[in-house]
Protein backbone atom coordinates (compact mmCIF):
# COMPACT_ATOMS: atom_id res chain seq x y z
CA UNK A 1 0.00 0.00 0.00
CA UNK A 2 1.19 3.64 -0.74
CA UNK A 3 0.54 6.48 1.83
CA UNK A 4 1.79 9.95 1.24
CA UNK A 5 5.19 8.39 3.36
CA UNK A 6 5.99 5.14 1.72
CA UNK A 7 5.81 4.15 -1.76
CA UNK A 8 6.40 0.32 -2.57
CA UNK A 9 6.62 -0.56 -6.61
CA UNK A 10 7.29 -3.94 -8.10
CA UNK A 11 9.48 -4.13 -11.11
CA UNK A 12 10.24 -6.77 -13.87
CA UNK A 13 13.62 -7.43 -14.05
CA UNK A 14 14.03 -5.76 -17.19
CA UNK A 15 16.15 -2.60 -18.25
CA UNK A 16 13.28 -1.22 -19.51
CA UNK A 17 11.65 -0.50 -16.64
CA UNK A 18 13.71 2.24 -15.34
CA UNK A 19 11.54 4.47 -16.56
CA UNK A 20 9.00 3.23 -14.16
CA UNK A 21 11.61 3.01 -11.74
CA UNK A 22 12.84 7.19 -12.73
CA UNK A 23 9.31 8.26 -12.78
CA UNK A 24 8.85 6.93 -8.99
CA UNK A 25 11.52 8.29 -7.71
CA UNK A 26 10.37 12.13 -9.17
CA UNK A 27 6.79 11.37 -7.93
CA UNK A 28 8.25 10.27 -4.16
CA UNK A 29 11.28 12.83 -4.24
CA UNK A 30 8.82 15.99 -5.25
CA UNK A 31 6.07 15.01 -3.06
CA UNK A 32 8.27 15.99 -0.32
CA UNK A 33 10.27 18.50 -1.70
CA UNK A 34 13.51 16.81 -1.63
CA UNK A 35 15.38 19.05 -3.24
CA UNK A 36 16.41 17.75 -6.93
CA UNK A 37 19.92 17.55 -6.95
CA UNK A 38 19.42 15.25 -4.05
CA UNK A 39 16.50 13.50 -6.36
CA UNK A 40 19.45 13.21 -8.81
CA UNK A 41 21.31 11.51 -6.73
CA UNK A 42 18.57 8.65 -5.11
CA UNK A 43 17.63 8.19 -8.79
CA UNK A 44 21.23 7.53 -10.10
CA UNK A 45 22.24 5.38 -7.05
CA UNK A 46 19.07 3.36 -7.86
CA UNK A 47 19.50 3.35 -11.68
CA UNK A 48 23.00 1.70 -10.62
CA UNK A 49 21.72 -0.91 -8.23
CA UNK A 50 18.70 -2.01 -10.56
CA UNK A 51 20.52 -2.40 -13.85
CA UNK A 52 23.41 -4.44 -11.67
CA UNK A 53 20.76 -7.01 -10.36
CA UNK A 54 18.69 -6.93 -14.06
CA UNK A 55 22.30 -8.05 -15.74
CA UNK A 56 24.23 -10.08 -13.09
CA UNK A 57 21.69 -11.28 -10.39
CA UNK A 58 20.05 -14.12 -12.61
CA UNK A 59 21.23 -17.42 -13.80
CA UNK A 60 18.26 -18.21 -15.39
CA UNK A 61 16.17 -16.14 -17.97
CA UNK A 62 12.69 -16.73 -16.64
CA UNK A 63 10.81 -13.28 -15.21
CA UNK A 64 11.66 -12.11 -11.98
CA UNK A 65 10.35 -9.61 -9.37
CA UNK A 66 12.15 -6.88 -7.78
CA UNK A 67 10.78 -4.92 -5.43
CA UNK A 68 11.74 -1.01 -4.36
CA UNK A 69 10.58 0.33 -1.06
CA UNK A 70 10.76 4.21 -0.78
CA UNK A 71 10.93 5.79 2.92
CA UNK A 72 11.19 8.90 4.09
CA UNK A 73 11.37 10.44 7.88
CA UNK A 74 12.18 13.52 8.88
CA UNK A 75 15.61 13.61 8.48
CA UNK A 76 16.69 10.51 5.40
CA UNK A 77 15.00 8.28 3.11
CA UNK A 78 15.50 4.77 2.91
CA UNK A 79 15.09 2.89 0.08
CA UNK A 80 15.60 -1.22 0.08
CA UNK A 81 15.67 -2.76 -3.00
CA UNK A 82 14.71 -6.93 -3.05
CA UNK A 83 15.11 -9.54 -5.66
CA UNK A 84 15.44 -13.11 -5.59
CA UNK A 85 18.49 -13.63 -7.69
CA UNK A 86 21.39 -15.51 -6.65
CA UNK A 87 23.28 -14.29 -3.63
CA UNK A 88 25.25 -11.30 -4.70
CA UNK A 89 26.62 -8.56 -2.11
CA UNK A 90 27.72 -5.79 -4.15
CA UNK A 91 29.33 -4.24 -1.25
CA UNK A 92 31.67 -7.07 -1.33
CA UNK A 93 33.09 -6.41 -5.13
CA UNK A 94 36.25 -5.28 -5.65
CA UNK A 95 36.73 -1.27 -5.74
CA UNK A 96 36.97 0.36 -8.38
CA UNK A 97 40.51 2.03 -8.93
CA UNK A 98 39.61 5.44 -9.80
CA UNK A 99 43.37 6.47 -10.22
CA UNK A 100 44.16 4.23 -12.32
CA UNK A 101 45.38 5.35 -15.93
CA UNK A 102 43.18 5.71 -18.78
CA UNK A 103 43.82 2.51 -20.39
CA UNK A 104 43.57 0.74 -16.98
CA UNK A 105 40.26 2.00 -16.67
CA UNK A 106 37.08 -0.61 -16.84
CA UNK A 107 33.47 0.63 -16.16
CA UNK A 108 32.43 -2.49 -14.33
CA UNK A 109 32.19 -1.61 -10.73
CA UNK A 110 32.06 2.15 -11.45
CA UNK A 111 28.13 1.54 -10.79
CA UNK A 112 28.28 0.75 -7.56
CA UNK A 113 31.29 3.26 -6.85
CA UNK A 114 28.62 5.67 -7.61
CA UNK A 115 25.95 4.21 -5.54
CA UNK A 116 28.65 4.66 -2.33
CA UNK A 117 29.72 7.95 -2.73
CA UNK A 118 26.57 9.43 -3.60
CA UNK A 119 24.57 8.15 -1.10
CA UNK A 120 25.01 8.27 2.88
CA UNK A 121 24.95 4.49 3.60
CA UNK A 122 24.71 1.11 1.88
CA UNK A 123 23.91 -1.89 3.90
CA UNK A 124 23.51 -5.36 2.51
CA UNK A 125 21.09 -8.33 3.60
CA UNK A 126 20.76 -11.45 2.86
CA UNK A 127 17.51 -12.79 3.25
CA UNK A 128 15.46 -16.36 2.69
CA UNK A 129 14.25 -15.05 -0.74
CA UNK A 130 17.11 -13.38 -2.00
CA UNK A 131 18.92 -9.80 -1.37
CA UNK A 132 18.17 -7.01 -0.12
CA UNK A 133 20.23 -3.74 -0.38
CA UNK A 134 19.51 -0.72 1.58
CA UNK A 135 20.41 2.46 0.32
CA UNK A 136 20.28 5.82 2.69
CA UNK A 137 19.87 9.51 1.78
CA UNK A 138 20.42 12.08 4.51
CA UNK A 139 18.50 14.94 3.58
CA UNK A 140 20.15 18.74 3.64
CA UNK A 141 18.61 21.19 6.03
CA UNK A 142 16.34 23.23 3.65
CA UNK A 143 14.67 19.82 2.94
CA UNK A 144 13.34 18.17 5.77
CA UNK A 145 10.45 18.12 7.17
CA UNK A 146 9.05 20.38 10.38
CA UNK B 1 18.51 10.18 -25.12
CA UNK B 2 18.66 11.58 -28.45
CA UNK B 3 22.32 12.82 -30.53
CA UNK B 4 22.69 15.40 -32.86
CA UNK B 5 25.70 15.55 -34.95
CA UNK B 6 27.15 18.66 -36.95
CA UNK B 7 29.95 21.02 -37.52
CA UNK B 8 31.54 23.26 -36.00
CA UNK B 9 35.48 24.65 -37.86
CA UNK B 10 37.32 21.49 -37.93
CA UNK B 11 35.44 19.93 -35.19
CA UNK B 12 32.45 17.11 -35.42
CA UNK B 13 30.28 18.99 -33.27
CA UNK B 14 27.93 16.27 -31.38
CA UNK B 15 25.40 16.91 -28.95
CA UNK B 16 23.67 14.78 -26.37
CA UNK B 17 20.42 15.33 -25.00
CA UNK B 18 18.26 14.02 -22.30
CA UNK B 19 18.82 10.98 -20.52
CA UNK B 20 21.69 8.13 -20.51
CA UNK B 21 21.04 5.14 -18.71
CA UNK B 22 22.00 1.45 -19.21
CA UNK B 23 19.14 0.37 -21.30
CA UNK B 24 19.97 3.07 -24.14
CA UNK B 25 23.74 3.27 -23.17
CA UNK B 26 24.15 0.65 -25.94
CA UNK B 27 22.89 2.48 -28.91
CA UNK B 28 25.22 5.60 -27.62
CA UNK B 29 28.17 3.08 -27.06
CA UNK B 30 27.64 2.09 -30.83
CA UNK B 31 27.42 5.66 -31.80
CA UNK B 32 30.61 6.47 -30.60
CA UNK B 33 32.48 3.56 -31.59
CA UNK B 34 31.53 4.51 -35.33
CA UNK B 35 32.31 8.28 -34.82
CA UNK B 36 35.39 7.52 -33.15
CA UNK B 37 36.71 5.93 -35.89
CA UNK B 38 35.58 8.36 -38.68
CA UNK B 39 36.24 11.18 -36.96
CA UNK B 40 39.80 13.17 -35.79
CA UNK B 41 38.48 16.07 -34.12
CA UNK B 42 35.26 16.16 -31.65
CA UNK B 43 33.21 18.49 -29.51
CA UNK B 44 30.44 16.92 -27.27
CA UNK B 45 28.15 19.41 -26.20
CA UNK B 46 26.40 18.46 -22.78
CA UNK B 47 24.66 21.37 -21.94
CA UNK B 48 21.06 19.63 -23.04
CA UNK B 49 22.62 15.88 -20.78
CA UNK B 50 20.13 15.66 -17.81
CA UNK B 51 21.34 12.21 -16.47
CA UNK B 52 24.31 9.63 -17.18
CA UNK B 53 24.74 6.73 -15.69
CA UNK B 54 28.07 4.51 -15.34
CA UNK B 55 26.86 2.54 -18.80
CA UNK B 56 26.75 6.17 -20.49
CA UNK B 57 30.47 6.94 -18.96
CA UNK B 58 31.49 3.42 -20.48
CA UNK B 59 30.21 5.15 -23.79
CA UNK B 60 32.37 7.67 -23.84
CA UNK B 61 35.23 5.85 -22.52
CA UNK B 62 34.83 3.95 -25.54
CA UNK B 63 35.16 7.15 -27.81
CA UNK B 64 38.05 8.80 -25.96
CA UNK B 65 39.94 5.43 -25.93
CA UNK B 66 39.86 5.79 -29.93
CA UNK B 67 40.31 9.28 -30.19
CA UNK B 68 43.57 9.07 -27.91
CA UNK B 69 44.82 5.78 -30.16
CA UNK B 70 44.87 7.71 -33.03
CA UNK B 71 46.44 11.45 -31.64
CA UNK B 72 42.50 13.02 -31.98
CA UNK B 73 41.01 15.50 -29.67
CA UNK B 74 37.65 15.00 -27.71
CA UNK B 75 36.96 18.15 -25.58
CA UNK B 76 33.43 18.30 -23.67
CA UNK B 77 31.78 21.59 -22.65
CA UNK B 78 28.77 22.46 -20.74
CA UNK B 79 28.34 20.16 -18.47
CA UNK B 80 26.25 20.71 -15.87
CA UNK B 81 27.23 21.09 -12.01
CA UNK B 82 25.61 17.33 -11.21
CA UNK B 83 26.90 15.58 -14.50
CA UNK B 84 30.26 17.80 -13.34
CA UNK B 85 30.05 15.79 -9.98
CA UNK B 86 29.34 12.38 -11.47
CA UNK B 87 32.50 12.79 -13.81
CA UNK B 88 35.00 13.91 -10.68
CA UNK B 89 33.31 11.04 -8.36
CA UNK B 90 34.06 8.28 -11.23
CA UNK B 91 37.91 10.22 -11.71
CA UNK B 92 36.70 10.75 -15.01
CA UNK B 93 37.60 14.43 -14.84
CA UNK B 94 41.20 13.83 -15.16
CA UNK B 95 40.95 11.85 -18.59
CA UNK B 96 38.39 14.25 -20.44
CA UNK B 97 39.11 17.56 -21.44
CA UNK B 98 36.04 19.67 -20.33
CA UNK B 99 35.49 23.39 -20.89
CA UNK B 100 32.81 25.44 -19.29
CA UNK B 101 31.00 26.71 -22.90
CA UNK B 102 31.43 26.14 -26.59
CA UNK B 103 33.68 29.07 -27.02
CA UNK B 104 36.06 28.00 -24.67
CA UNK B 105 36.08 24.11 -25.94
CA UNK B 106 36.20 25.36 -29.72
CA UNK B 107 39.32 27.76 -29.07
CA UNK B 108 41.55 26.00 -26.66
CA UNK B 109 45.00 24.94 -27.66
CA UNK B 110 46.02 21.20 -28.83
Amino acid sequence: MNTDKNVEVKLPNSLAALARLHDVVQQFCRRRSIHPDTEFKIDLALDEVFTNIVRYGYDDTHPHEIVVRFKGNRDSVRISIDDDGRPFNPLLAPAVDITAALSERRVGGLGIHLVRRLLDQVRYQRRPAGNRLILIKRLEKEEKRT
Amino acid sequence: MKVREGKIDSFALVEIIGRVNSENSESLKNYMQELGKREQRILVDCSALEYISSSGLGALLVLLKLIQEKGGTLRLFSLSPRITEVFAIAGFDKFFLIFPNLEAARLAKD
